[in-house]
């Protein structure tokens, strides 16, 4: 249009365009109401079953067995690529997605969260299996006997293994 | 008369960087940013300052060159504030010319001293720029001298606005925009290319002395060229001094304007399209003193 | 559907080249050939059937046959098809012909499979080229019995450049000051003229595959998949995601299908409108940087309303995709793609307007057709250098056979080239986005059941903004067995050298950056006498 000059034109596209660029943090950043941020663990909701330590790729998510009888998910948020697959497969929905992802800090222990959980007890040999919360969603949603939950892996391996034999009427299973 | 060439110099030795902010918001502007704050690059001279003092490996020259350059920007700065409104000496143009290819060789010899590559290849592109830049801007002088018959400040008001001689001026305005090393001709320092070049060793109070002297280096040549021209038209010293700072600054802004539309040319097609253009225009000013129109 | 004549004559070729085994399924043949008859085989297909290189795999295979393996991949693009050649070795002397002399693109994956796998070439020369020099020997870190996680302890190696006769330390590593990423090209000029290039990379090899094989699952190495690339890594996960599905014959919807490629092209506009930039601060014209990336965020935006996340958009799961498009944000996409394209076909005339870009652009950095060919380079890279190559078209994937759209190509092979193409590439993506859009059809996001049976073979690729990436998966039980990887640089790479050579140092940066390697400039330069300005900085050999 302008020939050989055309390339000042840049400067009309910068006059239509205005300035883009924000003085954040002074300004509300730019983010979309989709934006996955950091998740937050509702404690009350958790029951501790673990399939969130499963689904999550980077183990931002862990759980382990700590001290006398607690089972803790520790939720590391350094590690997290805020894929929100824990959301999709956590069972009782208690873990939400914030848009918050201002996580900058000078002391790390603020990128630790855990969720503590008092594991349940077999009334047969007193091991510790699950959790207390575990144990009752069960047997909120399956209709399964107190009885049978109350017991280990374990203990209800051998309870079973029992039965059977007394079905076979006492023949050895090895 | 000697209290406005106190003004001046104080003005002139402030005002560069203080411009080179206002170009860095002309050029957000133009990027549609927002950009820092206009006294952003005093901000960051002084904070320069203010680092430790390091000399790169087996640099022993650099510290030299570079106070030298900056003394001899000084110089040139205060002399041609005070010449235009006191008379010095009778050859002031030649005083300039000679100051200005000292200073410019000493600036040159700085990345030359350092021994990294990056350094000596953007010092030798911008020795292949200068001997062109340098070489025409001796010329336009010559040729303004032999036009009007004027050597020194003193007598600048007799110049007469020909088209010949605002040929000349014209070209020292070329020469100025190449002089600042502002893109396309900013190849000795390419950042993305060869990382920044003969700046890639200088860091602290020295890359702080190299910004402000080029700063200062920038303003001298709009100036000295802004001089000539304006002496063209306005006669008393003490004006002619003022406005041609003020042409100056407005000058610094178009440039940034420009430098901001333009991108890097290569050392090879610099060099090349700059002896071209140069050549024009000496031989169009010439072909005009001869027909004198 | 691929023609069946075709398929026959591959069988013929094949069986009278000495094949023992042929096979096909969908758009993959695979031949079994004895190590003896693999060149034969393999110079049949890449000049005889003019067949494009993709990538070798070294498979340790002891766990299943008690052998290494080795496939290379071809891929006839005119026909739709892929071409998995598989050699088996033993162990305890795996000893394979090398291909690279007959196919030049098989230099660097041989290399690879050398270093990672230990299986070694005859009639070629073999170094290190992946794993530290100082790695120990004879420890293969894809072999099956090493673990992901062992640290053989490397001392700590240094690289220092010796005192030169200017007793000059250069202190530009892999860390170029200017540089982001730490590739490492080490540009040899005589004054200003390249006469010579080495590269060396892989200083961030990061094991990916081997992680990806050992420690994470199925569904999770999408995620994984994703961070290969920090510019187009969706691409990797739609790759991977289709390759596993391919393999599990898993019937994924519709929907989901162009959903995935929506949001493909969603990333190629940005991807190419952040190349665009980096070209012109290249250039120096950072007002174009600026501006290309000013228009560039319209489209993050969007990606981070489509998908949750402006970059990782983490939407992709093996038999579909965990976010829908509706219609309010069909209406923003369009909206969106409408002040792109318009303020995009502005900038870029203005741009083609500054005289020295185009100066610079023009006839620099020139890759020859017949090099481009015999390096089956992927991409912009090889539509620049007047290879008409397309996967999108070629073994359309995803939603792509519902659009229509035209394969922008070049054939002068300089850097403007490559420009242009990615230029008609934007445009390309917001007409392939509208039409798809446009026929978006309704039902679910996700397949039903899931069941990856173990054993499958699969091999797929999509065309990623910076060229065609390759994905071989072997299933394994809850993982894959073996998961090989080609990224499009990996391929374009070594044509770099051909592009450099007696180029002007000053371009070399922007050559470097025409192959898209997710930025990158010049990392070290040694200065050799002849320029008579410059003394001789001597590398030290290491
Ligand atoms: S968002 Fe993703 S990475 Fe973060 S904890 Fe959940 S599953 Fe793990
Ligand atoms: S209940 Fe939810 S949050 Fe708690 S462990 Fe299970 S999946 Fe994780």
């Amino acid at each position: 249009m302008m020939g050989k000059l055309g390339f000042v034109k840049i400067l009309v596209i910068a006059a239509e365009a205005g300035r883009v660029t924000r003085k954040y943090p002074y300004e509300p950043p730019l983010v979309s109401s989709d934006f996955r941020g950091k998740i937050e663990i509702d404690e009350t909701k958790c029951i501790g079953c673990g399939s969130c330590v499963l689904a999550c790729p980077p183990n931002a998510l862990v759980m382990s067995d700590e001290g006398e009888g607690y089972r803790v998910l520790k939720y590391f948020v350094g590690r997290c690529i805020f894929c929100w697959r824990c959301i999709d497969v956590c069972p009782v929905d208690a873990i939400k997605g914030t848009r918050e992802f201002e996580l900058a800090t000078d002391n790390v222990e603020d990128l630790d969260e855990a969720v503590i959980h008092k594991r349940a007890s077999c009334t047969e040999c007193n091991g510790l299996y699950s959790t207390v919360k575990q144990k009752a969603y069960v047997m909120e949603k399956a209709p399964i006997t107190e009885n049978y939950v109350d017991k280990c892996p374990e203990c209800r391996r051998n309870k079973l293994l029992r039965a059977f034999e007394k079905r076979r009427g006492g023949e050895s299973l090895e | 008369m000697i209290e406005i060439a106190g003004v001046s110099i104080l003005v002139a030795l402030f005002i560069p960087t203080l411009l080179d902010g206002v170009e860095r918001k002309i050029r957000a502007r133009i990027h549609s940013r927002i950009g820092p704050p206009i006294l952003q690059t005093w901000y960051d001279v002084l904070k320069l300052f203010g680092k430790d003092f390091f000399v790169p490996a087996n640099a022993v020259h650099t510290v030299m060159l570079l106070f030298m350059s900056l003394a001899i920007q000084i110089l040139l700065i205060g002399y041609t504030c005070i010449a235009v409104v006191a008379p010095i000496t009778p050859y002031d143009l030649v005083v300039i010319a000679v100051l200005a290819i000292i200073s410019q060789a000493a600036f040159i010899s700085i990345p030359l001293t350092i021994a990294n590559p990056f350094s000596i290849i953007g010092a030798s592109r911008e020795i292949v720029l200068m001997l062109v830049n340098e070489g025409a801007f001796l010329a336009l002088v010559g040729l303004y001298a032999y036009y009007t018959g004027i050597t020194a400040f003193s007598s600048i008001g007799g110049a007469s606005p020909t088209l010949y001689t605002l040929l000349t001026i014209f070209a020292l305005y070329i020469f100025s925009y190449v002089a600042s090393s502002r893109i396309p001709f900013d190849i000795a320092e390419a950042e993305p290319e060869i990382a920044s070049g003969l700046l890639i060793e200088l860091s602290g109070p020295l890359l702080g002395v190299f910004l402000y002297t080029l700063h200062l280096k920038r303003f001298f040549f709009k100036l000295f060229a802004s001089l000539l021209l304006l002496a063209l038209f306005i006669k008393t010293g003490a004006l002619l001094l003022a406005s041609s700072i003020v042409l100056t600054i407005v000058l610094w802004l178009v440039y940034a304007v420009i430098a901001n539309i333009l991108g890097r040319s290569r050392v090879d097609l610099a060099s090349i399209t700059l002896l071209k253009a140069y050549l024009v225009i000496i031989a169009l000013s010439v072909l005009g003193y001869f027909l004198e129109v | 559907m691929v023609n069946k004549q075709i398929i026959d004559n591959y069988r013929e070729l094949a069986l009278s080249l000495g094949a023992s085994d042929f096979a096909h399924s969908g758009d993959t043949v695979y031949i079994v050939v004895d190590r003896e008859r693999l060149r034969g085989l393999a110079e049949a297909l890449y000049w005889k059937k003019n067949c494009y290189f993709r990538t070798c795999a070294a498979t340790d295979e002891t766990k299943i046959n008690g052998f290494l393996a080795l496939y290379h991949i071809f891929g006839d693009d005119r026909n739709g098809l892929n071409i998995v050649v598989k050699t088996y070795t033993e162990p305890n002397n795996p000893v394979i012909p090398s291909i690279s002399d007959i196919v030049p693109a098989a230099d660097w994956c041989e290399l690879e499979a050398y270093d990672l796998v230990g299986v070694e070439f005859s009639g070629r020369k073999l170094y290190r080229f992946m794993l530290p020099p100082t790695w120990p020997k004879g420890l293969y870190p894809l072999r099956k019995d090493t673990p992901y996680n062992y640290r053989p302890g490397l001392p700590v190696s240094g690289e220092r450049i010796s005192e030169s006769p200017v007793s000059a330390v250069v202190p530009v590593g892999p860390y170029h000051p200017a540089l982001h990423e730490p590739e490492y090209f080490e540009l040899y000029v005589e004054g200003e003229k390249v006469v010579d290039v080495k590269y060396r990379g892989f200083h961030v090899h990061r094991g990916i595959e081997k992680l990806a094989e050992t420690r994470m699952t199925y569904q999770q190495i999408n995620f994984l998949a994703e961070r290969i690339c920090g510019i187009c890594g969706f691409e990797h996960s739609v790759c991977y995601a289709q390759t596993v599905e391919k393999a599990a014959k898993i019937d994924v919807p519709e929907r989901a299908l162009f959903i995935r490629s929506i949001v493909l092209e969603v990333e190629r506009i940005h991807s190419h409108l952040l190349w665009i930039g980096v070209a012109a601060h290249l250039l120096g014209y950072d007002t174009g940087f600026m501006h290309s990336w000013r228009i560039r965020e319209l489209v993050m935006y969007l990606a981070e309303l489509l998908t949750g996340s402006r970059k990782t958009y983490g939407i992709n799961l093996i038999g579909g995709v965990r976010k829908d498009i509706n219609e309010e944000k069909k209406k923003k996409i369009l909206e969106t793609l409408e002040l792109v394209e318009k303020d995009f076909k502005k900038l870029v005339d203005t741009m083609l307007g500054v005289p020295e870009l185009v100066k610079r652009l023009k006839g620099t950095g020139i890759l020859p057709r017949e090099e481009a060919r015999k390096l089956s380079v992927v991409g912009p890279v090889a539509r620049g250098s007047g290879l008409d190559r397309d996967i999108r078209r070629d073994l359309p994937y995803a939603a792509y056979s519902y659009a229509e759209f035209k394969v922008p190509v070049y054939d002068d092979g300089d850097n403007l080239s490559r420009l242009l193409v990615r230029v008609d590439e934007v445009l390309g993506s917001i007409s392939i986005i509208r039409q798809l859009l446009d026929q978006l059809p309704r039902g679910e996001i996700m397949a039903e059941d899931i069941e990856i049976p173990e054993g499958r073979i699969a091999t797929s690729s999509v065309e990623a903004p910076r060229g065609e990436n390759v994905h071989f998966i072997i299933t394994g039980r809850g993982k894959p067995y073996r998961w090989r990887i080609r990224a499009p640089t990996y391929q374009n790479i070594p044509a770099l050298k051909i592009m450099l050579e007696g180029e002007n140092l000053a371009d070399a940066p922007l050559t470097i950056a025409s192959i898209d390697p997710c930025f990158s400039c010049t990392d070290r330069i040694y200065v050799i006498r002849g320029g008579n300005r410059y003394r001789m900085i001597l590398p030290r050999r290491y």
